[in-house]
């Protein structure tokens, strides 16, 4: 299960993660967000809650940091350490603005 | 270890590839498999699942077989249909992080394709036993077939044994011992140097921790000299330090520095070799971004020595076996049984080493002994029990963190430096055997012994890499520049691996309590979290 809480507030949007983004899960959030960004140029993924990441989550978080770097800027905060082990085995902590 | 044989098919749709994830996660949790490389398995397996479902849909179905083929853990996906293998990204913009994770532990998985069905296969490593407790099993197995066959094969049968079978394998492994050990040990000062460098650049820190890490290795090793000297009583010649003896140490350290660069490579010189590991080091570091290629091929070389060692250490059970069965038919069991002094008197120094530390931080920090200890004693067990700093390195990650304070930052790069350069136990262990060696083979210690054997000691115990087995590589260059005959390797052998246990709890509670004193200078310690219960 993945709970997606967004606030859109002018060019800003801002997406908190709540669960588990795995093969299920990630294409409601890749739903949510190709939704969402137009004319966006700073989004901010809170992943205080988010538990688990599998390969199918890592496809949408590089697909959407691929588009936000036409459209402005994409943050990732507040990443737990089971998430953050996965961000660094697979080289994203290097790929991602993680803060 | 039973491993439990499953198998299941199902299409392809999300709820079957996070089934088939969390399955495999299972599996690799059930043959123990280490965190960090059963989430690499996890995550590049999915991709791979990911990948076929991009090209043949949703509606495909794959088959998962999990299982062992002579011990050997294997986990197998089918697919039907044409031929495509999930390996290789083909411009996948999505899946291109996925290529190294599995290159990155040494897993190759395979695709085959056979009679209309794509075959993904990842075989992995058997599990192993804990290398120590290898070693150790196999020291106990040498004593007790060393101790039978003494007594059941009459003289003549294994003067013949001797001659046509175990000393030609004694000379053969001696021999790798020899290949191996040169250029492993250059290249591991090499790369150590280089590493200092980029520790170096972090600043202040990281200076002051390399200095502090071999100023007390080397104290350390002054100590155990001392000690070893007073309590094992060496011969020692009575002109310690005599006006030849004074020229034939300068003589000494000046033969350090070679004719030509080659030569101590293929004569396995090792103060030599240290020398030009150690100015080539320097160089590369002066150089900076020019070298950086040559740096990164050092690395690779190292890496592949790396792997080399890591064979011959898994040599190395046999070998103890067979080494100790000689050593007892030659006559060295009394060095064996009489090796309780040495380790004893390790145990003691490095006891008083740790105690003179923990007092040290204790007053320092305001804490009490007790209350750091016990927040100590967890990962300083667990080192114990693997004898191994590696093993227990996330266990001594979380004390350094959650239960002493130290900041994240300065673990990031202080504990994997520590557990590289900072080895006052196993420097204490080296030189308190050597001296007892010396002392079994009437070996006269003098003042250029005594140099020679501390630095061999320090370097050796900081540029080998951490692995079981590894001992008998260092204490056989060391003997050999001691001029301690190869008779005493079997006993050396055995008590390597019996200090092996309190080197890694001692080396590591010591690198813990450097870490904390650093954290306290630089800001970097919450004492919060210090001063919390343990």
């Amino acid at each position: 299960m993945l709970g997606i809480n967004k606030t859109i507030n002018g060019r800003k949007a801002f997406f908190s993660l709540e669960g588990r983004l795995d093969t299920v899960t990630a294409p409601e959030l890749e739903r949510e967000i190709n939704e969402s960004l137009a004319g966006v140029s700073e989004l901010t993924l809170d992943f205080e809650k988010l538990e688990y990441i599998s390969s199918a989550g890592l496809r949408v978080l590089l697909a959407t940091q691929k588009l936000m770097n036409r459209q402005g800027g994409m943050k990732v905060i507040r990443v737990k350490e089971a998430v953050m082990e996965v961000f660094e085995i697979t080289g994203f902590s290097d790929i991602l603005s993680i803060e | 270890m039973k491993i439990e044989a499953y198998s299941e098919k199902a299409s392809l749709t999300g709820e079957w590839i996070d089934r088939i994830s969390e399955r495999i996660g299972e599996f690799l949790q059930s043959i123990h498999m280490e965190r960090t490389n059963a989430m690499r398995i996890r995550l590049a397996l999915e991709e791979a699942l990911l990948r076929w479902r991009d090209h043949f849909g949703q509606e495909a179905e794959v088959a998962l077989e999990l299982g062992s083929r002579w011990r050997r853990p294997f986990i197998t996906l089918r697919l039907e249909g044409e031929n495509y293998d999930p390996l290789v990204s083909r411009g996948n913009e999505f899946g291109e992080w996925a290529e190294s994770l599995l290159s990155g532990i040494g897993l190759v998985p395979s695709h085959s394709y056979q009679q209309g069905l794509n075959v993904l296969q990842l075989r992995l490593k058997r599990p192993r036993l804990n290398p120590a407790l290898m070693l150790l099993l196999s020291a106990a197995t040498g004593l007790l077939l060393g101790l039978l066959s003494k007594y059941l094969i009459p003289g003549e049968a294994r003067d013949i044994i001797l001659r046509t079978v175990l000393n030609p394998i004694q000379d053969t492994f001696f021999r790798i011992l020899n290949a191996v050990g040169g250029p492993v040990i250059f290249l591991s000062v090499l790369v150590a140097v280089c590493g200092a460098g980029t520790v170096v650049t972090l600043g202040k820190s990281g200076r002051r921790l390399i200095f502090r890490f071999l100023l007390f290795s080397v104290l350390a090793a002054m100590v155990a000299a001392a000690a070893a000297t007073l309590i094992l009583r060496p011969a020692v010649q009575r002109t310690f330090l005599s006006g030849t003896q004074f020229s034939s140490t300068l003589d000494y350290f000046l033969h350090v520095f070679p004719s030509d660069m080659l030569s101590p490579l293929l004569q396995s010189n090792s103060p030599q070799l240290i020398l030009i590991a150690l100015l080539l080091g320097s160089a590369l570091l002066v150089a900076g971004r020019k070298a950086n290629t040559l740096v990164r091929i050092v690395e690779q070389a190292n890496t592949i020595g790396m792997v080399m060692t890591e064979w011959v250490s898994r040599l190395t059970p046999v070998f103890v076996v067979i080494l100790l069965v000689m050593g007892i038919w030659s006559g060295s069991l009394d060095m064996l049984l009489g090796s309780w002094r040495p380790l004893l008197l390790f145990c003691c120094v490095a006891a008083l080493i740790l105690a003179i530390a923990l007092v040290t931080v204790s007053i320092r920090e305001h804490i009490s002994i007790r209350r750091l200890a016990g927040k100590m004693k967890d990962s300083f067990f667990l080192a114990f029990r693997k004898a191994s700093v590696g093993a227990a390195f996330g266990a001594s990650q979380i004390c350094c963190e959650k239960r002493l304070g130290v900041g994240k930052s300065l673990i990031s790069f202080g504990m994997p430096l520590g557990l590289v350069i900072y080895m006052p136990a196993s420097t204490i262990a080296c030189m308190t055997f050597s001296v007892y060696a010396a002392r079994c083979c009437g070996a006269d210690i003098s003042i250029v012994w005594i140099i020679t054997a501390l630095v061999l000691s320090i370097t050796f115990m900081a540029a080998t890499p951490p692995l079981a087995g590894v001992g008998l590589l260092s204490y056989s260059v060391i003997f050999a520049q001691l001029g301690i005959p190869g008779t005493m390797l079997p006993v050396a052998m055995v008590a390597d691996i019996l200090f092996g246990f309190v080197s890694a709890a001692v080396n590591q509670a010591l690198l813990q309590l450097e870490l904390l004193r650093e954290a306290d200078r630089t800001g970097m310690l919450n004492r919060d979290i210090l001063t919390g219960k343990p």
